[in-house]
C-alpha cells in the first residue's frame, strides 16, 4: 500500500471522524457497525477473492469469536482484548472442522460450509452447560478503559475496530501481493496449472480458510463484548455471511478495495432502509439480534446493561415503549431504528 | 518403458491411445490402479502432483493453461517460487529470453497473448521449476506452419541448453524424426514399440495401430 495512500486515509480514520463526529453517537454507532460489517467482508473476501472459496459459513467463525471471547472474559476472568485474540484463535482452530471442505469446489463447497455454520449454531444451542443455550450470554464485559480513555463508549470501540479493519486491510494486502497470494489467485481458474509447477493449493487454501476465520472471530468478539450479549441465533445468524457477501460484491468481487467500499455503501443504505428481509438485518444492525429476541430472552438479558446504557445514549430520553428491554440495544447500535431522526 | 535423464523421447499413438493420460499418471494429475512410477528410483505414485514437479517433473498441458491473472513473468515467478524453493530473476530473463518472450514479460498471460505464445509459455513455465524430465504435450499442435519450424528449432535448442530428459507427445511424424533420435508408440494403453524413430514407423504393427492396415 502507498505511503501517499496510507496517510490521509490514517489521518481521517484517527483524526478527521474523531475530531467531527466523536461526540455524535448515532453517527459513530453507523461507524462501528459498517466497520464489523467490513472486517467480516474483509475476511469473507480474503477467502473468496485470493481462495477462490464461495463461504456461506462465516457465520460461524462470529459466532465461535464472539461466544469464544465472551465465556472466557466471564468464567476465567480474561482480560477483554486477550479474550478478543482467543475469539480470532478459536475461530481458526475451529475452522479445521471445515477442512474436509476444502476438498469440494464451488456450489458444493458453498453448501458444505453453510451445513458446518449451522453445526455450530446448533451446538451452541445444546450445550447449554457451556454456552447458556437459546437464552445466550448475557452481562459480557465491555472494553476496557486504558488510561482513563474508555473503549467501551462509542468512539472508543469506533477507535476498536477500525484500528482492527485496519491491520486485517493491510495483512489482506501483503498476502494479495506476496507469491502465496499470486498463487491463490491464480488458482482461480487454473488449479492443475498451479498444481504442475508445485503449489501444494490444498495446503494454501487451508491457510486462507485459518486466517479468514481468525479475522472473522476477532471481529465477532469485538461485536459480542460491544453489544454485551449474544444467543445462539444472533452470533451464529447466517446475515453475518450475507451482508459482508453483499458488502463485497457491491464493492468488487475481485478487487482489493471491494470490502472497503462496499462497506461504505452499508452505511448510506441502512439509514434509508436498503436492507434484505428482517430476519436478515439483524447482523448489520447488530444490536437489533437482541431486540429480535428480547421478548423470549430472559429480561436480565437486556436489564442488566440497560441502565449503564441509557447513561451515555441518545436513546435515554427515548419513549418507554421504545426503551423497553427488548428495544435499548437496537439504538445502542443502530439508533434510526428507535430513536427519533438526528437530523 | 524408461527414460534417461538426457534423452528425447517422442511418445506417438492414435488418439485415445493413453499418451496424455500416461503423462497425468507420471506428473500425478490421474492416479492409475496398478503399475509403477519410479523417478530417480522413487517410486512417485503415492506422491502427491505438487510433491512431483518440486522432484523434478515438469510438464505442459496439451491446451495451455496459464495462471489467470498473472503477467507472464508472475507465471513463471509463481513457477518458480513454488517449484524450487526460491525466486531467481536472473534465471527467468534468461527463460524469458529463451521462449522469445522478454517482451511479452508484462502482459496478462490469460488474454494478452497469441497462441504460439500461450505455447511458448507453458514450456517456460515448466522450465521454471528447473525440472529434470520435461513432459511436453503436442505442444506443436495448432501452430501455423512459420510458428512451428520457430518452435521446433527452440526445443531442439532447449535439449541443447538444459540438458533435461524430455519425452514430448507430437502427432506430426516429420517433426518427431527431426527432434527424437528414440519413439515409444501407445495403442490402447500398450506400448507397441520402442526404438530408433526410422525403426519404429516402418514397423508394420506401428502402421497398423495408425491406418488400420498391415503394411505401408
Amino acid at each position: 500500500m502507498k505511503i501517499r495512500f496510507l496517510l490521509p486515509v490514517l489521518a481521517v480514520v484517527y483524526l478527521a471522524i474523531p475530531y467531527l463526529w466523536g461526540g455524535n453517537n448515532y453517527v459513530m454507532s453507523l461507524l462501528v457497525a459498517a466497520f464489523i460489517i467490513a472486517g467480516v467482508a474483509l475476511a469473507w473476501a480474503l477467502l473468496a477473492n485470493l481462495g477462490g472459496m464461495v463461504s456461506f459459513g462465516h457465520s460461524a467463525f462470529f459466532g465461535v469469536g464472539a461466544y469464544l471471547s465472551a465465556l472466557l472474559c466471564i468464567n476465567y476472568r480474561l482480560p477483554v482484548l486477550a479474550g478478543i485474540l482467543m475469539g480470532g484463535i478459536g475461530a481458526a482452530v475451529a475452522s479445521i472442522a471445515m477442512l474436509p471442505a476444502l476438498r469440494l469446489r464451488g456450489p458444493y463447497f458453498a453448501l458444505a460450509v453453510l451445513a458446518y455454520a449451522n453445526i455450530f449454531k446448533i451446538l451452541a444451542m445444546e450445550f447449554k452447560g457451556i454456552t447458556e443455550g437459546a437464552a445466550g450470554v448475557t452481562n459480557i464485559p465491555a472494553l476496557p478503559t486504558v488510561m482513563g480513555f474508555d473503549f467501551s463508549s462509542k468512539l472508543g470501540t469506533y477507535l476498536v475496530i477500525v484500528t482492527i479493519v485496519l491491520l486485517f486491510t493491510g495483512s489482506y494486502h501483503l498476502i494479495r501481493v506476496s507469491h502465496y497470494g499470486a498463487a491463490l489467485k491464480a488458482m482461480h481458474d487454473s488449479e492443475d496449472a498451479t498444481r504442475v509447477v508445485g503449489v501444494n493449493s490444498t495446503l494454501l487454501k487451508a491457510m486462507m480458510l485459518f486466517v479468514s476465520a481468525f479475522m472473522t472471530g476477532v471481529v465477532g468478539a469485538v461485536n459480542a463484548h460491544y453489544i454485551n450479549f449474544i444467543d445462539p441465533d444472533y452470533a451464529f445468524d447466517l446475515g453475518w455471511t450475507l451482508l459482508p457477501m453483499v458488502a463485497v460484491v457491491f464493492g468488487g468481487y475481485r478487487t482489493f478495495d471491494g470490502a472497503a467500499s462496499g462497506r461504505g455503501r452499508h452505511i448510506h443504505a441502512g439509514p434509508v432502509g436498503i436492507q434484505g428481509p428482517d430476519r436478515y438485518r439483524a447482523p448489520d444492525h447488530a444490536g437489533s439480534g437482541i431486540g429480535r429476541h428480547g421478548a423470549v430472552q430472559p429480561r436480565r438479558a437486556c436489564a442488566a446493561n440497560r441502565r449503564q446504557m441509557e447513561a451515555d445514549s441518545p436513546c435515554s430520553s427515548l419513549s418507554p415503549s421504545t426503551s423497553s428491554s427488548a428495544g435499548w440495544p437496537l439504538c445502542k447500535m443502530f439508533p434510526w431504528k428507535s430513536t427519533p431522526r438526528m437530523w | 518403458m524408461e527414460i534417461d535423464s538426457e534423452d528425447v523421447v517422442g511418445l506417438v499413438g492414435p488418439n485415445g491411445a493413453g499418451k496424455t493420460t500416461l503423462f497425468n499418471v507420471i506428473s500425478g494429475l490421474v492416479r492409475p490402479s496398478g503399475g509403477r512410477v519410479l523417478f530417480n528410483g522413487i517410486d512417485v505414485l503415492r506422491k502427491p502432483l505438487y510433491a512431483r514437479a518440486r522432484m523434478g517433473i515438469g510438464r505442459t498441458f496439451q491446451i495451455p493453461q496459464p495462471m489467470h491473472e498473472l503477467t507472464v513473468r508472475e507465471n513463471l515467478l509463481v513457477a518458480q517460487r513454488f517449484g524450487t524453493g526460491s525466486v531467481n530473476q536472473s534465471k527467468i530473463d534468461e527463460i524469458l529470453d529463451f521462449v522469445r518472450l522478454s517482451d511479452k514479460s508484462d502482459r496478462d498471460a490469460a488474454t494478452e497473448l497469441a497462441l504460439t505464445e500461450l505455447k511458448a509459455l507453458e514450456v517456460a513455465k515448466a522450465l521454471a521449476i528447473q525440472p529434470k524430465l520435461l513432459l511436453l504435450d503436442e505442444v506443436l499442435a495448432g501452430l501455423e506452419t512459420g510458428g512451428k519450424r520457430q518452435f521446433i528449432q527452440m526445443l531442439s535448442d532447449l535439449h541443447r541448453q538444459f540438458g533435461i530428459g524430455i519425452l514430448i507427445i507430437e502427432h506430426d511424424i516429420e517433426t518427431i524424426s527431426s527432434l527424437c533420435k528414440r519413439v515409444c508408440v501407445l495403442n490402447f494403453g500398450e506400448l507397441i514399440a520402442d526404438g530408433a524413430a526410422e525403426a519404429v514407423f516402418n514397423n508394420p504393427e506401428v502402421i497398423k495401430s495408425y491406418t488400420g492396415e498391415s503394411g505401408a
